[in-house]
């Protein structure tokens, strides 16, 4: 199970050939070296293969995360005016679980439409544009810049928009898979 | 007129790309003169073995991998898969070899290495 989690991890970032072989070298070196070296070393070699992606075509990537950001945009826009168009309709928990449907369901949908739209790049893309949303919010937050909305808090904002990565990634594995 | 000119530009560059000797990174160096000496048994794990213990290189796993991603789409490494091993998890085997632009690329490295060190017997810890 957990061999197929990394194998599936590599390959969404590299060939299925590929990922087979690098998963099952650290298998067999896992024998040796023990389950803390494989993590770590499954962890990093992911990083370097996305990090090896992005230095191919650093340009063609960052349009691809740009058009992802385009089109998250519209359900990010679409939650924050559900919420804060009817502050009196919704209490505190329908108005948060309205925000999170609305922004994880839009992730899930950009991540798909990214990764089917641009089969070579859309993956990288949709790492790279995880990496640099999680920075401005860590950036923002470490700043104070508060983003409540209305009824839903500001801490609640920032889990949300953070929480929006698994199903932008998970979006983007399902669409590469299909494309 | 701009198209016309995007595609001169294309032809002329990649004919450059075509005439350029490829030069190789000590790193590039020391993977394809692993892979020579391991011939039919170059794979990750013996590659970074081989590194290791002739070299005294400790590689990670991802600067290798991507590494050899980059020295087989420049055509000097080719790869094919084994098969399937139960100490890997039923995984295949990626096999690695040089291919004869690699070996070209390497032996006009080694030769300029070579010139370089010709009268300075650096080697045997004598600076002429």
């Amino acid at each position: 199970m957990r061999d197929n989690l990394v194998e599936t991890l590599f390959s969404l970032l590299t060939s299925a050939d590929h990922a087979e072989a690098i998963a099952g070298d650290l298998i067999q070196e896992r024998q040796h070296r023990g389950s803390r070296w494989f993590w770590w070393h499954a962890f990093a070699t992911a990083v370097a293969l996305w990090a090896s992606a992005v230095a191919r075509a650093p340009l063609r990537t960052l349009l691809v995360a740009a058009g992802g950001f385009a089109l998250f945009a519209v359900p990010m826009v679409a939650g924050v005016a559900a919420v804060s168009l009817f502050p009196t309709l919704f209490n505190a928990l329908v108005a948060w679980s309205l925000l999170a449907i609305i922004w994880w369901g839009g992730a899930l949908w950009t991540g798909a439409s990214v990764a089917a739209l641009a089969p070579t790049r859309g993956m990288t893309a949709c790492v790279t544009l995880v990496v640099l949303g999680e920075a401005l919010l860590l950036s923002l937050w470490v700043a104070g810049v508060p983003l409540d909305l209305l009824r839903v808090t500001t801490g609640l904002v920032y889990t949300t928009a953070g929480g929006a990565a698994c199903p932008l990634l998970l979006g983007a594995a399902v669409g590469r898979r299909h494309a | 007129m701009i198209a016309l000119v995007a595609l001169r530009w294309h032809l002329n560059y990649n004919a450059v790309q075509m005439a350029a000797p490829i030069n190789l990174g000590e790193f590039e160096q020391l993977i394809l003169l692993a892979i020579l000496r391991l011939r039919d048994d170059a794979y990750g794990v013996t590659i970074r073995a081989e590194l290791a213990g002739r070299a005294g290189r400790r590689v990670a796993p991802g600067a290798l991998y991507t590494t050899l991603e980059r020295l087989e789409t420049k055509g000097l490494i080719s790869s094919h898969m084994s098969d399937p091993t139960p100490q890997r998890g039923g995984r295949a085997k990626r096999h690695v070899a040089v291919t004869a632009a690699g070996t070209k690329a390497l032996r006009r490295s080694m030769q300029a290495y070579e010139r370089l060190l010709d009268g300075l017997d650096l080697l045997r810890g004598v600076h002429a």
